[in-house]
């Protein structure tokens, strides 16, 4: 208290914050009002945000795996249909016995 | 019980860094309402008193709450909490002035553009001047000027601190003290010995 007597800037200041008392209540519950709204946006984004990552890489992944399906799909048709396809050594017998 | 700002037990004693903490521990807005109750009339009537209009203070103090709550968690404790929250509003206050008036500098009084020498003016002359009078000695001084002398005497801020706040070097925040309490000076001779 001293030291308030002391100091007039002090003095004014107490005498300000009586004077204008303090903001309206509106003031309060617009700040409140807008921090629940971040924290309310924050726990989302910390909630699903993984997960849509986790999505996005599932998506991709997928392709991916449809891709290597189709490739290996591709090699087994590829090789089924050499397993099919009559030998070198067989035509060059039938050429021999022709002759 | 004791981390519940409900019941508001023991809240009022703790301090306000101890208050900062158990928010960003809890993320409880509770305790951020603790803090608004404690500084909002005191932001209010900073506001009030540097931007001169209630409604554009109104304001000013949700914005300046608005900062707060986004940067808590950068608050360091290097400094007092209340030190932090008033060089936000000063700030704020200051950038705002210098919007409206679309001034490149509010502390245009830069080194390079003054005069050297400034007669050193006694702090307890401004500390045991009449409340109405200095009142009126700051209302007619520049917003720089009384910006500067509320951080040092009113909010007993370092010049560290204020060098900090309004990213000036320690020598230049000592010669603008040094100038406000020259215009200060000569603004109270000119209203009350003329």
């Amino acid at each position: 208290m001293a030291a308030t007597e002391e100091n007039s800037f002090k003095r004014l200041q107490e005498e300000q914050e009586n004077q204008h008392a303090s903001p309206p209540p509106e003031i309060e519950n617009n700040i409140m009002g807008s921090m629940r709204v971040a924290h309310f946006m924050g726990n989302i984004v910390e909630l699903y945000l993984p997960r849509v990552f986790d999505l996005i890489l599932a998506l991709f992944g997928s392709k991916k795996e449809e891709e290597e399906k189709k490739t290996e799909e591709e090699i087994d048709t590829k090789n089924s249909d050499s397993d099919n396809a009559p030998e070198g050594n067989a035509i060059s017998d039938e050429l021999s016995d022709l002759d | 019980m004791q981390n519940s700002p409900r019941g508001k037990v023991g809240s009022s004693k703790k301090t306000d860094s101890e208050i900062v903490r158990l928010y960003l521990q809890t993320r409880n807005s509770d305790y951020f309402q603790i803090l608004y109750k404690r500084y909002s009339s005191k932001i209010y009537s900073k506001c009030i008193s540097l931007l001169k209009d209630e409604s554009l203070a109104q304001d000013a103090t949700q914005d300046v709450f608005t900062k707060i709550y986004l940067n808590i968690a950068k608050f360091s404790e290097r400094s007092k909490f209340s030190t932090w929250v008033y060089s936000i509003t000063y700030n704020y206050c200051i950038d705002f002035i210098r919007k409206k008036k679309k001034e490149k500098n509010l502390f245009s009084d830069d080194l390079e553009n003054s005069p050297d020498i400034v007669e050193e003016v006694p702090d307890q002359e401004l500390l045991q001047m009449e409340v109405h009078r200095l009142k009126r000695v700051l209302e007619n001084i520049p917003t720089g000027d009384k910006a500067i002398l509320l951080m040092k005497y009113q909010d007993e801020m370092s010049i560290k601190e204020i060098a900090h706040n309004l990213e000036k070097s320690e020598s230049a925040i000592k010669m603008k003290i040094k100038r406000a309490k020259h215009k200060a000076q000569k603004t109270y001779k000119e209203i009350f010995q003329s």
